[in-house]
């Protein structure tokens, strides 16, 4: 047992390792190859992957090979000019009074403010911190390269930018991007890419969508043609508004389930995006054992001689124990309403969202027919005589129904790293300790593997929990929190 | 001479231009924009004479934007104006409904999880409490107009 938790462990680390490592000896080479055989020089291949990527070949991450490689192959022109000198940056091209923004200058210093006139090419520029007479050849110009959801791609000099939109003068005119149509962006000054600004500064795009806070669904769905695994389910994005997931490990069980969730509202801004989803579970076979346990607690046992009583979840009993020998999974289905909200932090960095919802299942339909009248706790397990306890539902309204009430937050600390939180109300709720739910994933428990149904733990049922989420690339994310399953990790790939 | 002479000046005029002529172009895709995404629907705005519009947006022209003033056509000239509100509809007010019901539900569940024998007044004053809540919430994140800017600025 201890071995498969080392394997699994290792396997885990391996994987997360793997994401995103530093260039593989097989990419360098097809990238020096491929550069040899288009006619470019090592220096023209140097000053390219210094522009795009602001690093050497052997500092490329395997993305990023990948991309040149991609690159390369699609024949784009990466032989450039050496490296740009202060002298040879680009000045901007247009400046114009009330141009209000961050401005990039010659000698690297930047400038948040709103200029007031441009006279004999001396622009005057007031800021917060004092109003500054500049020459005009020491602003550099910003140019981008935006690709759009369609797949359209401008490139010009950036004219300007509202928090809703970029105004691009491009060759044949100018144009206008949504900000929330934005796919890629690289953003230059004086020509040359300014990756730290645009990882550091500023959020076009979030770089991790949420579907799920742990284990709640958010009210935003997999983009349409997305393909999703994690751990416990794959899914795929159908269209914008309609996804469908299943809990693989259930599955290859015996219980096919099914998981549509469908957005029914939706309104998107660049600062906010709000909207609201349905979804629904359907499992064919769903175990009464995991139902029987998960909500142990609600199960009472009274001693028919002295009136005692206790809960399944305090006695020496298991679930299994007081189930009648020959009873059928059950047709499972659950059902939940969730709206969510996303809008840009008031400090212009990153995004910040909620999540409310409620889920309610059928899981106590005919709940009575499942379970044996009374057991008995037999002498020789105890040293008093043998007890006999008749077994019977809680009759108190919290258990008439399962449940589940929770309000998610999601807030960007960086591009990739986000803090996540979650506070709910669930009735059959049971928290369970690290090792118990590894081994529950595990199937070590006796419980199907990678799912989480264990029939331990303490009920918990007002609870909350927080933790990170980091996105890894553009298609893996991993976190951690103090709850099971402790650790998420899934994939999204997009344009599946 | 007369030919370098308004060569020149045209040029001139061309390049002065610039800025200007395309200003106006991102303010015509901005209005194309604003008919193509919000025909049919509330809108208000206040124009350059002060005047208050509000209505069901018909059209937008060159010159004019023409919205449904209790059931009749009124043009508005939109050279004066900058912004343009989309008033929130019932399906907004419909989940501004759902959520302060959502909030409700989850006071009431929290109580009976959260207290032993909670009696009705308890239950009640939480169901109502959470209720409120979420309908405050509710209505400012789900029920405020979405402003769109028609201006031709090119900056934030």
């Amino acid at each position: 047992m201890r071995l498969n938790r080392y394997l699994a462990l290792v396997f885990l680390t391996a994987s997360l390792m793997a994401q995103d490592g530093t260039i593989l000896p097989g990419q360098r080479s097809a990238i020096l190859s491929l550069a040899q055989s288009n006619g470019y020089s090592t220096k023209d291949l140097e000053s390219y992957l210094t522009e795009s990527y602001g690093k050497q070949i052997n500092n490329l991450t395997r993305t990023e090979g990948a991309e040149v490689i991609r690159a390369l192959q699609a024949g784009i022109e990466v032989r450039r000019a050496p490296a740009n000198t202060n002298k040879d940056l680009e000045t901007a091209s247009l400046l114009e009074p009330g141009m209000k923004k961050l401005f990039h200058l010659r000698d690297g210093t930047i400038r948040d403010g709103e200029i007031l006139s441009v006279e004999d090419d001396l622009v005057v520029l007031k800021t917060a911190s004092g109003t500054f007479n500049i020459p005009s050849d020491q602003f550099l110009s910003e140019t981008a390269d935006i690709t759009n959801k369609k797949g359209e791609l401008f490139k010009g000099v950036v004219l300007g930018e509202t928090v809703e939109e970029f105004i691009i003068r491009t060759a044949f005119g100018d144009a206008i991007v949504q900000k929330r149509d934005i796919r890629t962006m690289k953003r230059y000054h004086g020509g040359v890419l300014d990756r730290q600004y645009e990882e550091k500064r500023k959020f076009y795009q979030g770089a991790a969508q949420l579907i799920h806070i742990f284990m709640d669904p958010t009210a935003f769905p997999l983009a349409g043609n997305t393909f999703y695994l994690s751990g416990l389910s794959v899914g795929y994005g159908l269209t914008d508004n309609f996804m469908v997931t299943t809990k693989f490990g259930s599955n290859f069980s015996g219980d096919l389930n099914f998981h549509p969730r469908m957005r029914f509202y939706h309104r998107k801004s660049a600062e906010k995006e709000v909207a609201a989803t349905l979804g629904f579970g359907l499992h064919r076979a769903y175990s009464i054992n995991s139902i029987i346990a998960k909500y142990s607690h609600a199960i009472t046992l009274t001693n028919n001689e002295s009136g005692y009583e206790k809960t399944l979840e305090e006695s020496e009993f298991n679930a299994g124990d007081i189930l009648k020998d020959k009873v059928d999974n059950i047709l499972y289905a659950e059902t939940y309403l969730v709206f969510s909200s996303r809008s840009v932090n008031p400090t212009g960095r990153g995004k910040m969202g909620w999540s409310a919802g409620a889920k309610v299942s059928n899981a106590f339909m005919n709940r009575d027919t499942w379970r044996k009248d009374e057991i008995t706790l037999y002498a020789q397990e105890t040293a008093d005589a043998d007890s006999i306890f008749d077994i019977s539902w809680s009759g108190e309204g919290k258990y008439k129904v399962p449940f589940r009430c929770w309000l998610s937050l999601e807030y960007d600390l960086r591009t990739n790293l986000k803090f996540v939180g979650s506070a709910w109300i669930d009735n059959g709720y049971k928290t369970l300790k690290l090792s118990q739910t590894v081994d529950d994933y595990f199937g070590l428990d006796d419980s199907p593997s990678f799912s989480l149904d264990s029939p331990r733990g303490d009920a918990s049922m007002i609870d909350f929990d927080f933790g990170m989420l980091y996105a890894v690339n553009d298609n893996f994310r991993v976190g951690i929190h103090f709850q099971q399953p402790y650790i998420d990790f899934y994939w999204e790939f997009f344009e599946f | 001479m007369n030919k370098i002479l308004s060569i020149a000046l045209l040029s001139c005029a061309v390049l002065a231009g610039q800025p200007t002529s395309n200003l106006r172009v991102v303010r015509d895709i901005r209005l194309e924009n604003l008919k193509r995404d919000h025909s049919g629907r509330s809108i208000h705005f206040v124009d350059s004479n002060s005047r208050y519009g509000q209505g069901v947006l018909l059209d937008v022209t060159e010159k004019s934007i023409i919205i449904s003033e209790l059931g009749s056509p009124v043009s508005y000239d939109h050279s004066g104006i900058d912004h343009v509100f989309v008033d929130p509809e019932m399906k907004e007010m419909a989940m501004v409904f759902g959520l302060g019901a959502l909030g409700g539900l989850a006071g009431y569940l929290g109580i009976i999880l959260g207290h032993s024998d909670p009696d009705a007044a308890m239950k009640g004053v939480t169901s109502t409490l959470g209720a409120g809540l979420a309908t405050l919430v509710g209505y400012r994140t789900f029920y405020k107009p979405i402003k769109i800017d028609i201006s031709g600025r090119a900056r934030g």
